[in-house]
């Protein structure tokens, strides 16, 4: 009778596990941040990002179900991540290559508050 | 699903469009159009993520800096509301596939009195920024030492948020008596009444968090030495010689704008050291990019309330079954995303350390 017989349900205790790992991972990395005695420097950033893609992996399979979708829809949302990076990358890459210039320019010609 | 299916017309779903062969189409050719949308909303939101990636790696410093006046609990209870809205869509999603209709109504106004939430504790958060002039580049008007009382932000903040209280409730009778006879109608007021009601509360907790949060710091006077290398020069009012994208449409800019006294040269050398000689206006870049990413993001949060006003409506009017719930599913999937972009922007804009 049903069409979508075929369908996935996705099982209350799936939905409430992902939620309690989103809300550990939550606490984890606000801890992390706030507290003292476990830094790690430079690393710090990369930790928090890897933290948060965890968090966002867990929405797109379990929350937005890709887990059980059809692939298509998942390599739409891989994609578009992937113009993401390759957006980023080269922003940054162009960033880096003329900061030391940029650089130079500023400490040179710094912008007096008189001037316009 | 069959051809024979399709050659009687009876069949059909009463929502099924007529150029689509099988509602199961219908239904996996709106999920398709919905992930296209959200991938165009990944790009959109890459622009933003772009500009802070690139100011960020050109001035660490100062981010660093600029963060410190973010609260990292306002942000981590935020990020809790919509985490546990996402957990209410997808378990709305769950009751509509098994046609369990008040599940699927508590499940979606429960989603969206967290929206309220999360605008509420948006709008304290807002208020005191603007109060103490942590704003974006152009109106970037933080003293250090200045201390701004913002005992007329927080009572503002609480008749604004006793305000909200009141329309909630308004619109929630307002739906008693306009939707007297039409179901879809009643429940339109009683979502919008909830969410108003979830943003009054939102506003309340969090005026009272930050209020109590002030007096216990006013002893420690944390955030008194920020920014002190630019401001102690007294050069506030500062010609702005840029316009960035962010500020582009609200902000006008005073060309040439001058202050009397010049300053030493080797003022200007230690404020080019500190901002690589961007002037003392600088840390409001981190601001712009602030303001633009969860300005943009609110903005989601807003258009995401109204579609569920729409889906509450219909869900009342039991338009949903197993048979037929793709808008159920394709906004609930534009609610993910919205809070898949928060749970990026929490750690980069309230968690530099």
């Amino acid at each position: 009778m049903s069409e979508n017989h075929h369908h996935y349900v996705a099982p209350l205790p799936v939905l409430f596990g992902t939620f309690a790992c989103l809300v550990g991972l939550t606490i984890i990395t606000v801890f992390q941040a706030t507290q003292e005695y476990a830094e790690f420097g430079r690393w710090e950033t990369p930790l928090t990002l890897s933290i948060a893609t965890v968090k966002a992996a867990l929405v797109a399979l379990f929350f937005m179900q890709l887990a059980h979708d059809k692939p298509m829809n998942g390599i739409i949302l891989i994609s578009s991540l992937l113009f993401l990076a390759l957006f980023l990358t080269f922003a940054l890459l162009d960033t880096h290559q003329y900061g030391p210039q940029v650089h130079d320019f500023l400490i040179s010609n710094p912008k007096a508050p008189d001037s316009p | 699903m069959s051809a024979t299916a399709h050659a009687d017309e009876h069949q059909h779903h009463r929502f099924q469009a007529h150029h689509f062969e099988t509602a199961e189409q219908q239904f996996q050719a709106g999920k398709l159009g919905m992930w296209l949308f959200l991938a165009t909303e990944v790009l959109f939101f890459s622009g933003m993520f772009c500009a802070y990636a690139v100011f960020r790696a050109a001035h660490p410093e100062v981010f660093e800096k600029a963060a410190e006046f973010l609260n990292p609990t306002l942000g981590a209870a935020n990020t809790l509301v919509l985490l546990a809205s996402s957990l209410s869509v997808a378990w709305a999603v769950r009751c509509a596939q098994l046609g369990k209709q008040s599940g699927l109504l508590s499940n979606l106004i429960f989603t969206m009195v967290c929206a309220g939430i999360f605008m509420g504790v948006k709008a304290v958060e807002y208020s005191l920024k603007w109060k103490e002039g942590l704003l974006w580049r152009g109106k970037f008007t933080w003293t250090d030492g200045a201390h701004p009382d913002l005992t007329s932000t927080h009572e503002m903040l609480y008749s604004f948020g006793l305000t909200l209280a009141g329309i909630g409730a308004a619109l929630i009778v307002a739906g008693l008596i306009l939707g007297a006879k039409s179901v879809g109608t009643r429940w339109a007021f009683f979502a919008l009444g909830a969410t108003v009601l979830g943003a009054a509360g939102g506003c309340l907790i969090g005026n009272v968090y930050t209020a109590w949060e002030q007096h216990d710091e006013q002893t420690h006077g944390e955030h008194s030495e920020v920014f002190e290398d630019a401001h102690a020069l007294g050069l506030e009012e500062v010609a702005e010689e840029e316009v960035h994208a962010e500020e582009a449409e609200s902000e006008d800019v005073v060309e040439g704008q001058t202050d009397a006294e010049a300053p030493a040269a080797t003022v200007v050398q230690e404020m080019a050291a500190e901002y690589g000689g961007e002037g003392p206006k600088f840390p409001g870049v981190f601001f712009s990019i602030y303001y633009a990413m969860t300005g943009v993001h609110a903005i989601h949060i807003l258009a995401g309330i109204g579609v569920f006003v729409w889906i509450v409506s219909r869900a009342a009017r039991g338009h949903f079954e197993p048979n037929y719930y793709g808008p159920v599913e394709y906004t609930g999937l534009y609610w993910h995303l919205v809070d898949l972009i928060w749970i990026y922007l929490f750690p980069l804009l309230y968690l530099i350390r």
